[in-house]
């Protein structure tokens, strides 16, 4: 007999022996809880909880002193400064933290600046009407416009390739004198003038704004 | 680049543009005048008038602070500051607007002239300004006191007063005949195109200007030149 004939007797035997004693194992769960009351159940999981937690009770002793010791190890998180009186900001993209503080100093810097050129007499800020100031003078360094409207506070214009100098106020309909400041010392007259008069000896153009558009 | 950088930043720029662009009040208008190399007592009318005039939306303190301080800056006389700055205010204490003597006297300094030259013109174009505001108002046309009472707003009256006594200076000035019958068509096409005069005032103007009180008014200007 080889060992492998053995094996298959060995397994045949007890499977023999598993199926003779099957029954003796059926209802034996219920069989063995009707034996254990309630009670003592309980009383078994207590002891043998006591048990344990006296074997560990060592580990307990000391324990809130070496706590406060680990804590005391931590560094300390950043928070002793002025900015911590406020609440904390989200973690915000700095672009757009950027790009929303660019667009307040904008709107307030362009409200003050508004403000200054707006109307020196007072009244109610009418319809402003976009004119454009224009003179060729290729000759000329500098050219700028003095007038009413701007306090008669010389403003510079802007040159293009052909010696034409061009600069564009908002104003609000009505009637302005000017002139144009050549080099910084030679006032003269508009060409392009609605009308002319003379003032302290010398001549101012006109322009009239309308509430329609730029000259009427 | 921290939201602290960021915040401090904006603060920074808001602080320089506010400091840039300040605008004066009325305790800076005060302040100035009573710093003023005028008299002491004419530094009593002239900030009665100028905060009157600011009180009254006829210029602002800004404008006021900045004419106030060109004056006293520009080196001229004593006297001829004074001059400037009183007759100024009392057109304002007139209820008459002061917008064509505070450009005439912002222009005679841009342009670099005496001051004295200045205050001649000034103390002028007040006499046409009073003239044609009393001509307004014996026609009926005055500045509303009160909220839908009688009267039209101060901006369409200050408005047409200037109108009115700018032309005639202008035309006088230009060396144009007093009685040569264009002053008033040029009065109501001026005053049609200042958008600040409403449509009723502007009705009402029409109706009630003439041709020969405005010359006469003319004339009086060619007398004073």
């Amino acid at each position: 007999m080889d060992d492998r004939q053995l094996d298959l007797m060995l397994k045949e035997s007890f499977n023999l022996d598993v199926d003779d004693q099957a029954h003796v194992l059926d209802g034996m769960e219920g069989r063995v809880l009707e034996k254990i009351q309630p009670q003592s159940l309980d009383l078994m999981l207590k002891e043998s909880f006591e048990i344990d937690v006296q074997a560990r009770a060592h580990v307990l002793e000391g324990m809130e002193d070496r706590v406060i010791e680990q804590l005391l190890e931590q560094p300390a998180e950043k928070t002793s400064n002025r900015w911590s009186l406020f609440p904390r900001l989200p973690q915000l993209n700095l672009n757009f933290a950027m790009a929303g503080a660019f667009a307040i100093v904008i709107f307030l810097v362009g409200n003050m600046v508004g403000d200054f050129w707006g109307s020196p007499f007072g009244g109610p800020d009418q319809d402003y009407q976009g004119v454009t100031f224009v003179v060729a003078i290729p000759e000329a360094n500098s050219v700028e416009v003095v007038g009413d409207f701007t306090s008669w506070q010389p403003q510079s214009m802007t040159r293009d390739d052909n010696g034409v100098w061009t600069l564009a106020f908002d104003l609000d309909p009505g009637r302005y004198e000017y002139a144009f400041v050549i080099d910084g010392q030679e006032w003269k007259p508009d060409p392009l003038a609605d009308e002319y008069v003379k003032s302290y000896n010398s001549t101012n153009s006109v322009r009239y704004v309308s509430s329609e558009g730029e000259t009427s | 680049m921290t939201m602290k950088t960021v915040l401090a930043l904006v603060a920074v720029v808001l602080l320089a543009a506010s400091q840039a662009f300040a605008f004066a009040d009325e305790n800076d208008v005060n302040n100035l005048i009573d710093s003023s190399s005028i008299s002491s007592a004419a530094k009593g009318t002239v900030a009665q008038g100028f905060l009157l005039g600011i009180d009254q939306g006829r210029l602002t303190a800004d404008t006021a602070f900045s004419f106030i301080q060109q004056i006293e800056n520009s080196g001229g006389d004593v006297a001829d500051r004074q001059t400037i700055l009183l007759t100024v205010a009392q057109t304002l204490l007139n209820d008459t607007p002061v917008e064509m003597l505070i450009n005439k006297g912002g222009e005679g300094l841009a342009r670099g002239l005496q001051l004295n030259v200045i205050a001649t013109e000034i103390v002028e174009r007040q006499q046409t300004l009073l003239e044609v505001k009393t001509m307004l108002n014996q026609k009926g046309i005055s500045i509303q006191q009160q909220q839908n009472g009688p009267g039209f707003p101060r901006v369409s009256v200050d408005a047409a007063v200037t109108d009115i006594a700018t032309v005639l200076e202008n035309h006088v000035r230009s060396g144009n005949n007093p009685n040569d019958g264009s002053l008033l068509a040029a009065s109501l096409t001026t005053m049609q195109r200042d958008g600040r005069i409403t449509s009723d005032l502007l009705q009402t103007l029409t109706s009630v200007l003439t041709e020969g009180e405005l010359a006469g008014i003319a004339n009086n200007i060619s007398n004073r030149l």
